[in-house]
């Protein structure tokens, strides 16, 4: 589990330089992160969709599921398909 | 599934302000986790409120929601997931009969949860427990537009 944590022990700061610098601190790890992209949408099984506003999608990796061995994956199936129908 | 805070709405007896765990990716919300390569989530801790610049900088790259998952706060009647009283999302997914990731060995019954920013305030945790939170990693959101 990566973490990445600054501890300053011992050294007194007013409130504003803390605020100051956790608001630094948290900009560029947001910065840092918005750049990850893993891929890991592309082993999704589309289950449901959302809303003409919205269009959203939640998906479930199936081929995780697979790997696992987990149960349910052919309801998940279904109903997959019983969403593409009603579209 | 979330965008506009109805608090203004609230009175005083209102049940307490929930979160959506799987919001659009706006100014004012919170970076809840990042997909993982093999489809996961994996979580941020601590709650990261994100604003215009992240904003700006992920979209330059794919879809934000398909490569990480936010949290923002529950609308409620104003999404289309409310069934009038309850979240309609993580009820389908365990109704689905889903399997949740499995725990470790040596986990206990609560050490087996991700380590998650908003559970205290999490919708889908306030309906449905732990079991939600078993199954949340496998959930992503996407807000691909469906072809006409």
């Amino acid at each position: 589990m990566p973490q990445f944590k600054v501890v300053l022990d011992g050294i007194k700061l007013s409130d504003r330089d803390t605020a100051r610098i956790n608001n630094a601190i948290q900009r560029t790890v947001l910065s840092e992160l918005a750049n990850l992209d893993q891929g890991g949408d592309s082993a999704s099984l589309v289950l449901e969709k959302i809303g003409p506003e919205i269009f959203g999608l939640i998906a479930l990796p199936i081929e995780l599921a697979q790997l696992r061995q987990q149960p349910g994956l052919e309801r998940v199936a279904e109903l997959n398909e019983q969403f593409e129908q009603s579209f | 599934m979330s965008s506009s805070s109805r608090a203004s709405e609230r009175g005083p007896d209102d049940a307490p302000e929930r979160s959506c765990p799987s919001a659009r990716c706006e100014p004012g919300a919170t970076l809840l986790g990042i997909v993982n390569g093999d489809g996961t989530v994996g979580y941020v801790t601590p709650p990261l409120q994100i604003g215009d610049e992240f904003v700006q900088r992920v979209r330059e790259g794919r879809a934000p929601e398909k490569r990480f998952r936010f949290a923002g706060t529950c609308v409620e009647g104003g999404c289309r997931q409310w069934t009038g009283s309850r979240c309609g999302v993580i009820d389908r997914v365990l109704a689905a009969g889903v399997a949740p990731v499995p725990a470790g060995e040596d986990a206990g019954p609560r050490a087996s949860l991700p380590q998650c920013a908003i559970r205290s305030t999490c919708r889908w945790f306030a309906q449905s427990g732990a079991d939600a939170c078993r199954v949340c990693p496998l959930i992503a959101t996407d807000l691909t537009q469906k072809p006409t």
